[in-house]
């Protein structure tokens, strides 16, 4: 028993600081920033934590393996935990000021299911996991309570409904696929693959539908714009990444192990179409879009697209390669999520249009969010060029050579898009010159980003070679 | 009970289908979710019919029947967290305007 | 006798569920529901399954049901039917939807059928329950011990979630005292 039990110490931690965040909102009923600043200090000192302390090792039965992949893993979901939080602390403070508490704790319980998630080598583990990470952000949407502006609670609670009625949806076929090829293999362990059938198709194809749901990617996209738009930003800008972390991690884990690596002639395909399918429909309609949230969302789907054809690859630089895609991933859409959430406050909307202006009003929020959307775009020295060109080359060396084309022309549709953005805040006039005002914490948040963002961007070298070491160590250990 | 299981999988795999049928033309959330756990429920049957055809007289593959439970567990916490949703849905929509819920296009 | 039962329950379990698909209000959907879920109880009996159709009686019809009917007669939807719609950009004909949940329902069944021979060839009948409650406790708390620790943390999440969700209505300001009895 005692052990196994430090493996799983960062996660436990992470519940630990949940329940203190309860216990102290109901015993000491603490007001303002409080919680927020101490849920921050606790993520930042496990994020420390899992520097310092080795937590190598497996769990008995080898339902959790835990190496460099799933410290990778878990390192990507703290800092979107951390920066989420960060940019939460003053809209919640505003909007939900006796909710607080109940927010963060359901951040952080979701937060330790995307931890447990890359370390499952058990179904039954993985899919407990996938919900606990699921079903917090369905209750996370639907937070915009009091709020003043008539239509927002409302789109709010529609979002939520969106989000859950998909998401629960997807649960039941990923657990109808799961019975077929656990009734297959005959074991509930990821890494023992089943005979190809077509039995074994279907089930394979329905986890795949499953999982593909947290991802956004093109068939099980529905409800990716409206949930952006409805529920509260500083929220989705959570939602749009970590939890596509963890439906890359979960997908990844199930695809490359073992099992299912050899059935590669069988998913490859499927992730290819997924993939081309979703770069297609997230850059075209991302197009005509004149609301931010939803153009990200969009936008969003397209990004999913690239790191799939990564994915589809299925050779270790392959998996490397999407692993720092989703790295750089996180950093770009969290921070100009954040952006567009600090302008859209003072400038009355999250229209493209009330864009107009931004960088007269506030040169730095300006410059940040053309920096994250150069990221996005694909434009060189910030780390979003690094990304696209490392995923495109292994892709072309995987042989996936008609994908990568189609990827790089609708790379070439979607700058369109994300310059357009960065016109309508630099050159458009806007209607009040008035100081844009942005709280410290989402301040700080910005700024981690952007600083993450061109760092890494002109330093890419640590983070390639830690992806490396996370995808060596994951196809090693299987 | 003499039954192939090939018959409990049949029966599954009709159930989904139902389910899916279900989910894809009723608009009314609270039956979508019915539909959900109709699905849940073929699922719940498959795993049991993979477990008994695992199963031998000296040993009996349990794999199946503890899923099973998991996916009990989900179910319930998914109810639970969308009749919630359902019901904070509806007293906003009353007290706002009664109104379809398609306030978001694209 | 026992093979008979199993069909008759198995017809019986997909007209319900034919039921709970058809029913114009919700009252009639749940009501089938809750005969189908019944059905397989029944018939996880006679598979050998007994923990698992007591779990299904008590767990499935007995809590989750009651919940929903519960939700049902609370929004007093009983013949209303359109508590909220879902929004229609995706597959907007009824008959587009019924022909692609037809496709997904053949192609399904038919894979089934195509691949009768998937499953190993069935063992010999056991005579107890597949499923006794110590081996299946030494497995919940063995095997899949972690995941069992998961589940209760996912427990948790939602009983938090739900409140959350609860709290909701109550306006800032307002005496929380007040609103207790509308939930």
């Amino acid at each position: 028993m005692s052990s196994w039990v430090h493996l799983l110490s960062l996660d436990l931690a992470v519940v630990g600081l949940a329940a203190l965040v309860m216990l102290l909102d109901a015993l000491a009923s603490l007001r303002g920033r409080t919680i927020g600043a101490l849920v921050v200090a606790g993520l930042v000192g496990v994020l420390i934590a899992s520097f310092q302390i080795d937590v190598t090792g497996t769990t008995p039965h080898g339902a959790y393996v835990s190496d460099a992949w799933v410290l990778f893993f878990k390192r990507i979901f703290l800092c979107a935990a951390i920066l989420g939080v960060l940019g939460s602390i003053e809209w919640l403070d505003r909007h939900a000021p006796k909710r607080q508490a109940e927010y963060y704790a359901l951040l952080l319980f979701s937060l330790v299911g995307m931890l447990l998630l890359p370390g499952a080598r058990d179904w039954v583990l993985l899919v407990v996991a996938f919900e606990l990470m699921g079903v917090p952000l369905y209750v996370l949407a639907a937070y915009a309570k009091n709020d003043t502006t008539p239509g927002e609670p409302k789109l709010a609670a529609e979002a939520a409904l969106k989000l859950f009625v998909t998401g629960a949806a997807s649960s039941a076929f990923t657990f109808f696929g799961l019975a077929l090829l656990v009734g297959l293999s005959g074991s509930t362990s990821i890494a023992q693959g089943a005979q190809m059938s077509p039995l074994a198709t279907v089930g394979l194809m329905l986890v795949i539908a499953g999982f593909g749901f947290k991802l956004g990617a093109v068939p099980f996209h529905f409800w990716v714009p409206d949930t952006y738009q409805g529920a509260p930003t500083p929220f989705v800008a959570f939602l749009s990444v970590a939890p596509k972390a963890g439906g890359l991690a979960a997908l990844s884990v199930i695809l490359m192990s073992t099992g299912w690596v050899g059935a590669k002639e069988l998913w490859a395909p499927a992730i290819v179409v997924i993939s081309i399918a979703s770069m297609a429909v997230g850059n075209l309609f991302a197009l005509p879009q004149t609301d931010a949230r939803r153009l990200l969302g969009f936008s969003g789907i397209a990004q999913i697209g690239y790191v799939l054809i990564a994915l589809a690859a299925a050779t270790e630089q392959g998996l490397a390669m999407a692993l720092f895609f989703i790295a750089a991933y996180v950093f770009t859409n969290l921070g100009l999520f954040l952006v567009v959430h600090a302008a859209a406050q003072d400038m009355g909307g999250h229209g493209i249009a009330e864009m107009s202006g931004l960088s007269r009003r506030s040169p730095w929020l300006g410059g940040a969010l053309l920096v994250f959307l150069l990221s996005l775009a694909g434009i060189p020295f910030v780390i979003g060029f690094w990304a696209k060109l490392f995923v495109f080359l292994e892709a072309y060396r995987a042989g996936l050579v008609v994908p990568v084309i189609v990827g790089i022309v609708l790379a070439v549709v979607g700058l369109f898009y994300y310059l357009s953005v960065a016109r309508q805040t630099f050159m458009a006039e806007g209607k009040s010159d008035e100081k844009i005002h942005a709280g410290a914490p989402l301040s700080a948040a910005i700024a981690v980003c952007l600083l993450a963002v061109v760092v890494l961007g002109l330093w890419p070298g640590p983070l390639v070679e830690s992806a490396n070491a996370a995808a060596a160590a994951f196809l090693g250990g299987r | 009970m003499n039954v192939p299981s090939e018959h409990l999988l049949y029966l599954a795999a009709g159930l989904f289908a139902i389910g899916v049928l279900g989910f894809l033309i009723r608009r009314n959330v609270i039956v979508v979710l019915m539909c959900i756990e109709l699905m849940l429920n073929a699922a719940n049957l498959t795993f049991l019919a993979a477990s008994r055809q695992h199963s031998t007289a000296q040993a009996a593959n349990l794999d199946g029947p503890v899923f099973a439970i998991f996916v009990i567990l989900v179910a319930a916490c998914e109810a639970a967290v969308g009749l919630a949703l359902i019901i904070a849905l509806f007293r906003l929509k009353q007290s706002v305007e009664a109104d379809s819920l398609s306030e978001m296009k694209g | 006798m026992a093979e008979i039962l199993f069909y008759v329950l198995s017809a019986l379990a997909l007209l319900t569920g034919f039921g709970v698909v058809l029913a114009k209000s919700p009252m009639m959907s749940i009501l089938s529901l809750l005969g189908s879920f019944f059905c397989l109880a029944v018939i996880y009996l006679l598979a050998g399954f007994q923990f698992l159709a007591a779990a299904q009686i008590l767990v499935y019809a007995g809590a989750i049901l009651v919940l929903f009917l519960f939700v049902i007669m609370l929004l007093n939807l009983g013949d209303m039917g359109v508590v909220a719609e879902r929004s229609n950009s995706f597959l907007d004909s009824t008959a587009a939807r019924l022909g692609a949940a037809l496709a997904v329902g053949l192609g399904v069944i038919g894979l089934v059928a195509a691949s009768k021979a998937a499953f190993q060839p069935a063992q010999a009948e056991p005579g107890k329950a597949l499923d006794g409650l110590e081996a299946i406790a030494l497995q919940l708390f063995g095997r899949y011990s972690l995941a069992f620790e998961a589940a209760s943390i996912l427990l948790l999440a939602t009983m938090v979630a739900v409140i959350a969700l609860a709290k909701r209505q109550r306006k800032s300001g307002q005496n929380p005292t007040q609103n207790g009895g509308r939930a």
